[in-house]
């Protein structure tokens, strides 16, 4: 799969995010589909060109959700450098993995949003963390499972392998 | 797992690079109280996306409230056309009420009004069917105390006479039943004759018989009971000359007589048992019966 098509889908989840928050009038939380994007990337032998993609789409997510730059892009570099050491551990094919690899990815998310949030004194995020918690983590975690085969779908190309020589 | 050098050298040193820059973004740029030149020049860049994604959205939110706002008109409207009909049926009790407080009001000042007069209520209940002959039946919790030939009134006037009593029941022969006659005068021209029945199939009506062709009978004056030979109350209103009165040789004229009482719609009338000794206005006892 070509980078173009990478960015193109992280776009898309950046999109359907944003459009979403304005559709849905979500001030204070947003389906965290870029977090979905970079854990379907996490999932499938990322690449060194997908590090770049992620952080050059990190910069736009942090633009469109007026949050600090460099955010995002943290996040899912974290997420997409980590969790590949789990993908020889589940079966990402099935629902259950997936939504297992989510999980874990969520909490990862939610554990540097919580770090980056304290260090840059976003407060509001901070106080948020609580609430956040449990929709953040459900909706990865149901959200992988579903949104992985469409993202694979789009990529085409793209085949989620399992083979720990990729690394 | 394991994993491999060449792995690391590619992978992890480009991701350990841009990590730490994304930190080092987030630590110079981010940390102040204002954003960093960094923040906003990407809000910058994001900001046409998010306009054009803010107004999509938008519309999806107003098409969606609209939807709800719909939903909830309709759920609105099914409540407020059951609340119409209550509604409805409340007025139309609230108006069956109304014209009931109405004609016992009117019945109530007929009492008021002839205090010399014992009366009793009854309800109409069935009318005849005859074109011609014109009896309405009373319902009556008993018989006792009325007779047969006694005056019955309502709201305007006189309605007629008990014609016959069964158990609970009285017929009454109308005013306007050509088997009926009543002893009258004029109001204001004090002219004597006897209203008798028309019998008319259309019209609630009386022919005014033995009139003096010499009175002058001034048009729409009313028709009151004489109350000669003790059978109807004096001053009975029987009803209004009409004004095309009908005249015929010989040395009386007669007239028709439009009922005083609205025939089709008798609810409740008054029997007239007999005479209080009082006055009409109930003030004092009239001679000779106290």
């Amino acid at each position: 799969m070509s980078a173009l098509v990478t960015t193109l889908i992280g776009l898309l989840a950046l999109v359907l995010e944003t459009f979403a928050r304005a559709a849905f009038g979500l001030d204070l939380w947003t389906p965290p589909l870029f977090i979905i994007f970079v854990l379907w990337l996490a999932s499938s032998s990322p690449k060194s060109s997908d590090l770049i993609i992620v952080s050059v789409l990190g910069l736009l997510a942090d633009g469109l959700a007026s949050s600090p730059a460099g955010a995002h892009g943290l996040t899912g570099l974290v997420l997409l450098c980590l969790l590949p050491l789990l993908t020889s551990r589940l079966q990402l094919d099935r629902g259950v993995g997936a939504a297992a690899f989510g999980s874990v990815g969520a909490l990862v998310s939610l554990l540097i949003t919580a770090v980056v949030a304290r260090e840059t004194g976003s407060s509001g995020v901070a106080g948020r963390m609580g609430a956040l918690f449990i929709p953040h983590l459900v909706t990865i975690a149901i959200g992988s499972p579903l949104l992985f085969p469409l993202f694979d779908r789009l990529a085409r190309g793209r085949l989620r392998t399992v083979d720990a020589d990729a690394l | 797992m394991a994993v491999r050098p060449e792995y690391i050298r590619k992978h992890y040193t480009i991701g350990v690079i841009l990590i730490a820059l994304n930190i080092t973004l987030l630590f110079f740029d981010g940390t102040g109280p204002v954003s960093g030149p960094v923040s906003i020049a990407a809000e910058r860049f994001a900001a046409p996306l998010n306009d054009v994604l803010g107004r999509w959205g938008g519309s999806v939110a107003g098409v969606w409230s609209d939807y709800v706002d719909l939903v909830h008109v309709r759920d609105e409207n099914e409540y407020l056309q059951q609340e119409n009909n209550r509604l409805k049926g409340r007025i139309a009790a609230l108006n069956v009420l109304a014209l009931e407080n109405k004609r016992l009001s009117a019945l109530l000042e007929i009492a008021e009004t002839r205090k010399d007069l014992r009366l009793r209520v009854a309800r109409v209940v069935r009318r005849s069917r005859s074109r011609q002959y014109r009896v309405v039946g009373l319902e009556l919790d008993s018989t006792e105390g009325v007779e047969v030939g006694m005056a019955v009134v309502a709201q305007g006037g006189l309605v007629g006479q008990v014609r016959d009593l069964t158990d609970g029941s009285a017929s009454v022969l109308l005013v306007t039943d050509p088997r009926s006659a009543v002893d009258v005068v004029l109001e204001k021209s004090r002219v004597r004759g006897i209203a008798v029945g028309s019998g008319h199939p259309t019209e609630y009506s009386a022919k005014l018989r033995y009139l003096n062709r010499s009175a002058q009978i001034v048009s729409r004056e009313s028709v009151l009971t004489t109350g000669d030979a003790g059978r109807f109350p004096a001053g009975l209103v029987v009803g209004s000359v009409a004004p095309a009165s009908d005249t015929q040789g010989g040395p009386f004229q007669d007239a028709s007589v439009q009922a005083a009482v609205d025939f089709d719609d008798l609810d409740l009338v008054y029997i007239v048992l007999g005479t209080t000794g009082l006055t009409r206005d109930g003030e004092a006892f009239v001679k000779g019966k106290k």
